[in-house]
């Protein structure tokens, strides 16, 4: 390893350029070459040892800024390890390396004694010359790489330069570790905290996507759609203010309040009302705009509530489709009340409903009327609602980079056939006749066969559980109930006793069988008795 | 349901639909027929169109109630039939022996008596 001897004086300027070239391309090399792994912990020691062997120096530390506390934190170190494992802290400002990061430049120290370095253990360690550099990216400061020598040694400009050179690549390497290292948390994070599927609700077809944003990282975009206790659906999508982890940690902790809220049965606007409070008093510095809406598929209805969000998009078969006028009420979290007024919206079989984010509309260069009135457009369609979702992102986010963007969009199924039910007594003697009314049945919907077995197994289930589980010796009465649409097939059985726990060893296996064999299954029990709802979705959406 | 002995070997049949409503006379048939000189007995589930978690629970019942007896059970069932399905969704492939045939079956009796240890050995 070649040292520079940058002390001698009678090297020509040339000669020391050659060699600080020469250096920096080992110092490159390093860097780059470590730059694939990520790891910014080891990547740092790796630096560091380079950083000694090219300088000829005997120690090589760097601090990195605790923005917040305004303190320099030792992360990584050479010859003076005690520096990291002590986790030192230098305020800004303050000391050798504090002069560094509040002064933004270079800073060389011949002699070391108390008065020019705060930090006992470079003093312990008896280092006599000093030199460092501050590490700025993106025209910010993020810490401070010093080198020491144990030997009364003169830091000329060269090494000065050469320095601060190797700085400048440190300080490329920790901003693009840690930001990338933030990016793929966020994003893992916000991934995890999207819906795994869409509810499977019958009578209703689901679709949503998320496009993060192309450089800048994540945003808080979400959506989110799940059903109700009661059988109605939540439907959301949400936008936090912000970027990056911290943003996908606020939209996590909106998303569990609303179902939450949710949950616990509160309307639209008291959910809303809630999480404007929730957000006051937790999340102070954070906003969010947020549209939530309740859909009740038997009534066809949606509630919707607004805080600060872009209006939805409704469409009705042979209607235009249109923004629906839902007032519009402070972002959660930007005002003490936040009392949302909620709009009921009926909607008919074939009706489409998109919640979307800013991030699909708005454009500098294009005024958002003419954008909205482009998204309108596209909800115009008929096909497949999967091709609907993919056309507004074709259409209207193929140009978007700096933002991210999330849409999930409903349709009320347009061919809901059926509504057979048949009521009969709670007798085992009467399962066999069930089962021959369910293969009818099915065979006359036109039901794929694959599907047949599993549709009477499950039903079956539901119906022996019934017999077995709702009544005492007096009996009752089990109705099954059939629909279909497009998409899905629905088996709804219904009892009117009070179920018990299930006996002996191998019993309760019922459930299971059920959960194994339909695509949905939905067991609401009360007062009245118990409704177990099966599903099956007969083809996949496109 | 018939019941046949074939070489020593009670092989019960079953056809049609299974569920809770038939599931009783087959535990009380298999509780008077099958004796404890029996080593192994086989149920042929070829004929069976439909099976519901009441097979299933048949199925766990009469294992274990031979298995006190060091008795084995053997269910047939054929490949690609419907109560396949059943039999999958109730997690039950794995912890029966299951054979595609009656004559797989017979053949594999003797050898199942034969893997338990003669100081366990039923009589017979």
């Amino acid at each position: 390893m070649t040292v520079v001897p940058t002390s001698d004086p009678r090297r020509l300027q040339q000669d020391d350029a050659e060699h600080a070239l020469d250096q920096l391309r080992k110092l490159q090399a390093v860097t780059d070459a470590a730059l694939a792994n990520l790891k910014v912990e080891d990547l740092l020691d790796e630096l560091l040892v380079r950083v000694q062997e090219v300088m000829g120096v005997d120690t090589a530390a760097i601090l990195l800024l605790d923005d917040e506390a305004d303190v320099l934190v030792a992360q990584a170190a050479k010859g003076i390890e005690e520096e990291v494992r002590q986790g030192v802290r230098i305020p800004v400002g303050r000391g050798f390396a504090g002069r560094i990061a509040a002064e933004r430049r270079p800073v060389v120290i011949g002699r070391v004694d108390h008065g020019n370095v705060m930090n006992p253990i470079l003093r312990e360690k008896k280092i006599v010359s000093l030199a460092g550099v501050p590490l700025i990216t993106q025209g910010r400061i993020i810490g401070v790489l010093h080198v020491g020598s144990l030997t009364p040694r003169t830091f000329t400009p060269a090494d000065v330069q050469l320095l601060q050179l190797v700085g400048d690549r440190v300080a490329l390497a920790i901003f693009v570790g840690l930001y990338e290292r933030e990016r793929v948390i966020a994003e893992t994070l916000q991934r995890s905290l999207l819906p795994e599927s869409l509810p499977f609700v019958f009578g209703l077809d689901f679709a949503a996507r998320y496009v993060p944003a192309g450089g800048e990282g994540i945003g808080g975009d979400w959506y989110d759609a799940f059903v109700l206790p009661n059988g109605n659906v939540a439907i959301a999508v949400g936008d936090v203010v912000g970027r990056g982890l911290r943003a996908a940690a606020v939209m996590g902790r909106l998303r569990n309040a609303l179902r939450a809220f949710a949950f616990e049965g509160h309307s639209p606007e008291e959910t809303l009302e809630l999480m404007n409070a929730m957000i006051r008093f937790l999340d102070q510095d954070e906003m969010a705009t947020l549209i939530y809406g309740v859909l009740d598929p038997r009534k066809r209805r949606l509630t919707i509530a607004n805080a600060g969000h872009l209006p939805p998009v409704v469409s009705h078969p042979r209607q235009r489709a249109a923004l629906v006028d839902v007032s519009t009420h402070p972002p959660l979290g930007a005002s003490f009340s936040s009392r949302a007024d909620a709009l009921t919206v009926d909607l008919v079989p074939g009706s489409t409903v998109l919640l979307y984010t800013d991030g699909i509309v708005e454009r500098r260069s294009v005024p958002l009327d003419e954008r909205l009135t482009m998204l309108c457009d596209v909800v115009d369609w008929d096909g497949p609602l999967d091709g609907l979702v993919d056309s507004v992102l074709a259409k209207l986010g193929g140009d978007q980079t700096s933002d991210d963007m999330a849409l999930l969009a409903v349709r009320l199924s347009q061919d809901v056939t059926g509504g057979y039910s048949m009521t009969v007594d709670a007798d085992p003697a009467r399962l066999a006749e069930l089962r021959s009314t369910l293969r009818g049945w099915l065979a006359d919907a036109g039901v794929p066969s694959d599907l047949v077995f599993d549709i009477l197994v499950a039903t079956g289930e539901a119906c022996a559980n019934a017999i077995e589980h709702a009544y005492g010796p007096g009996g009752g009465q089990i109705e099954m109930t059939l629909a279909k649409s497009e998409e899905y097939l629905e088996a709804t059985i219904r009892d009117h006793g009070a179920w018990r726990e299930p006996r002996g060893r191998h019993r309760g296996r019922g459930l299971s069988m059920m959960r194994r064999l339909a695509a949905s299954v939905d067991v609401v029990s009360g007062a009245d008795g118990t409704q177990i709802r099966l599903g099956w979705k007969l083809r996949s959406p496109q | 349901m018939t019941l046949d002995v074939i070489d020593g070997v009670p092989v019960l049949r079953l056809a049609g639909e299974v569920d809770m409503s038939n599931t009783p006379a087959v535990r009380r048939l298999i509780a008077t027929e099958i004796g404890n000189k029996v080593v192994a007995m086989v149920l042929d589930l070829s004929g069976v169109t439909y099976l519901d978690s009441a097979g299933i629970h048949l199925l766990y019942q009469l294992e274990s109630k031979l298995e006190v007896h060091q008795q084995h059970l053997i269910v047939v069932v054929p490949t690609g039939v419907g109560i396949t399905r059943t039999l999958q969704a109730a997690g039950v492939i794995g912890s029966f022996v299951l054979v595609s045939s009656v004559e797989a079956a017979l053949v594999l009796a003797p050898r199942l008596s034969e893997a338990v240890k003669p100081g366990r050995r039923a009589v017979g």
